[in-house]
């Protein structure tokens, strides 16, 4: 007899068995598609919607409106200078009307107007660049007065010196909140797509050892728990794999479409949802091998596991509005839940800053979790595996997973 | 006491009892029919010998211990609802479970590639289980209840809806693997087969054994014979001797030739033969026990 444990050979099956199947490339290759896709689109949109002013003034032609009024021509060199201190891109054009500027504005070509001293927008005051409009305002017209009451280039120099201000912050971060709450949701997304398909492998698996009778072969070499055991871990290194085949790729997305240093990304939170991906897994999968055992027949499982299902979608939306925010009461108590926390823990660590007793708590009550389902689905498992006939109900398999007999 | 050995083995499934005292044995080399109506227990019984199903009251043993994890790794085990990965292919699949009992990956693959050979499947190695015809999927399950080369054979109704070719196939494998000294208990409905097959049989009704020993044994134990004349010519319809008259006989065919009746085991065959008439012209005679599958009804009615 070989020294190759049961549980081993059964979870060597599961993996060659999936890594080759049609279903494994395509959702891979599904989900590695949404991953980039992802990352592609909010880059753009980041882009060109966050980074980038596009400003029109109306011309002055040159007429003195007095020291209180910007000039223009001085405002169209400040702008831009003005624009690199707060991070913007910022484009000028010069409208030779109020009605040209506003025409320009209502069809999108610029996202500010400026009119003497109004700023104009299209629908919405963006307070990123208001702000940069009326810094560039200020400082046109404090040279303006300067120059009114006679002060010279000196002068107005030693007046304007800035102050240098020191920065430094208690919990430093490489990468900004921007990329942080992106990645924060497109990982929520993928985890949460990761749990449900290989959730649902598991779930299948189990019945159809059942449906097919093979499992009461099985059983004649292998006990339920290894059974159990294996399937979860051999599904779970698929699923880990196509984990970090869709995390790298999006990485790499990251990397190339916004030329940004990979030191920019988030690595810690992404290493993170990979944790969290093994723990919401083993912890669902187990629950959800443990009702399928309750069924003998495909068409009868999606129902029983629904008691299971609902936590999951109920914890991705609790997930999303944790990417908004993430120190909420709500996403607090979610991320400490045992059956929530895989999908809001990994987020509230990416988009926010839990405590590290929060995130040491919260691993250990779902690690307990998954100990204490393990038990109990192998024995809801164990005496279910080989019923047959109409489903069992949840009642029927509490009892079972009670009783010592 | 080498072999198996069911003793008084009860189980119940709620209010149903599945097995109530159930004894038997089967030793090393014998091939054991194991027969009983549906719901008698059968399917339950090999179950317990595999430790799917939990023994209320009783034991089995094995070569004179009790069951357990390692000594069934030395059992072979063809379900009554065939059990195999329908998306697996052949080869890869007998391979899987010779592992699982414990081969290492080579002699896993020698032998399923062996067994598969001796099964007319060599072709097939590559195909996926449900891409089979029923005859052959059930040649693969027999492959995977032989690949480890069991010491014990438990194989319930491994005959059913087979062709027969593929009987003679299978039951040819079945009876080389007994006379190379396994042990095996086949369960089946065909009492033909069995009778052709096993020189022992266990009948079963009601979750016990009703009845155990030589097929030849149980026969002539019955209180019955099967008596049988044929005439060379038929009988006119005028002769008031035909068809003859025998106390106590039940008729079950009667025409001008042929006579067919269950008699009293203890009727003297001369007598018989004297009442027929010896002016006759008999084609054939013959008062002989009845065959197994009466036996069997007697048992389990």
């Amino acid at each position: 007899m070989t020294g190759t444990p049961a549980w081993q050979l059964v979870a060597g099956r599961e993996i060659r068995q999936r890594m080759r199947s049609k279903a494994f490339v395509i959702s891979s290759l599904l989900i590695m598609a949404f991953a980039v896709a992802g990352v592609v689109i909010s880059a753009v949109v980041h882009d060109d919607a966050r980074t980038r002013v596009r400003i029109a003034l109306v011309d002055d032609a040159g007429v003195d409106h007095g020291a209180d009024t910007p000039k223009v021509s001085s405002l169209r060199d400040a702008l831009p200078d003005i624009g690199i201190a707060l991070s913007r891109d910022v484009l000028t054009t010069v409208a030779i009307t109020r009605t040209d500027g506003e025409a320009l504005l209502r069809t999108g070509k610029v996202d500010v107007l400026i009119d003497g001293t109004t700023a104009v927008w299209n629908r919405r005051v963006d307070a990123v660049q208001k702000a940069l409009v009326q810094a560039a305002a200020q400082s046109v017209v404090r040279d303006q007065r300067a120059k009114q009451i006679g002060l010279d280039n000196a002068e107005l120099d030693q007046l304007v010196q800035p102050v240098s201000l020191n920065t430094s912050t208690l919990h430093p971060r490489e990468s900004d909140d921007a990329i942080r709450a992106g990645t924060a949701g497109i990982g929520l997304v993928l985890l949460f797509l990761s749990i449900q398909i290989h959730g649902a492998a598991v779930l299948m698996g189990v019945v159809e050892e059942k449906s097919s009778r093979v499992v009461e072969v099985l059983l004649g070499h292998v006990r339920p728990r290894s059974l159990l055991v294996g399937k979860i871990t051999g599904i779970g290194i698929v699923g880990l794999t196509q984990v970090l085949l869709v995390a790298s790729s999006a990485l790499l997305a990251l990397v190339t479409v916004r030329s940004i240093d990979a030191p920019k990304v988030p690595a810690d939170a992404i290493g993170w949802f990979v944790v969290w991906f093994v723990l919401g897994f083993a912890l669902y999968a187990t629950i959800f091998a443990g009702l399928g055992s309750l069924v003998s027949r495909q068409e009868d499982a999606q129902s029983v596991v629904t008691p299971a299902t609902l936590p999951l979608l109920v914890s991705y939306f609790i997930g999303f509005a944790a990417v908004a925010s993430p120190n909420a009461l709500v996403a607090r108590i979610a991320s400490l839940v045992p059956l929530s926390a895989p999908m809001v823990m990994p987020v509230r660590i990416a988009a926010g800053s839990p405590a590290i007793w929060e995130i040491a708590l919260s691993l250990a009550l779902v690690a307990g979790t998954i100990v204490a389902v393990v038990h109990l689905a192998g024995r809801v498992y164990e005496r279910n595996v080989l019923r047959s006939g109409p489903r069992g109900s949840l009642a029927t398999a509490w009892r079972s997973a009670r009783s010592n007999a | 006491m080498q072999g198996l050995f069911v003793d008084d083995v009860h189980v119940s499934f709620g209010d149903i009892r599945a097995l109530d005292g159930m004894t038997f044995r089967v030793d090393p080399g014998q091939m054991m029919g194991f027969l009983g109506p549906n719901g008698a227990g059968k399917t339950t019984a090999m179950r317990c010998v595999l430790g799917l199903v939990a023994l209320q009251a009783g034991k089995v043993r094995w070569n004179d211990r009790s069951i357990d994890d390692d000594s069934r790794r030395h059992v072979g085990y063809m379900p009554e609802e065939r059990g195999l990965y329908p998306r697996m292919k052949v080869l890869e699949q007998v391979v899987y479970f010779g592992r699982l009992a414990g081969l290492d990956d080579r002699a896993a693959r020698a032998a399923a590639t062996s067994w598969l050979a001796r099964l007319d499947l060599s072709d097939r190695h590559d195909s996926l289980v449900q891409e089979l015809s029923h005859g052959n999927q059930q040649r693969v399950q027999l492959a995977v209840a032989l690949v480890h080369s069991p010491s014990l054979l438990v194989l319930d109704e491994p005959f059913s809806g087979l062709d027969p070719v593929a009987v003679s196939t299978m039951s040819a494998i079945i009876a080389e693997r007994a006379a190379a000294g396994a042990a095996v208990l086949f369960s089946s409905h065909q009492l033909d087969l069995v009778e052709g097959l096993c020189d022992d049989v266990v009948i079963v009704s009601h979750g016990r054994a009703q009845a155990t020993g030589r097929v030849g044994d149980l026969r002539a134990a019955s209180p019955r014979r099967v008596l049988r004349v044929e005439l060379e010519e038929p009988a006119p319809a005028s002769d008031a001797t035909w068809p003859p008259q025998i106390d106590g006989a039940e008729v079950t065919v009667r025409d001008n030739r042929i006579f067919e009746a269950h008699v009293a085991r203890h009727l003297d065959p001369v007598a018989l033969l004297t009442a027929i008439g010896p002016h006759r012209g008999l084609r054939s005679f013959s008062l002989e026990p009845p065959p197994l599958s009466e036996i069997f009804l007697e048992v389990v009615s």
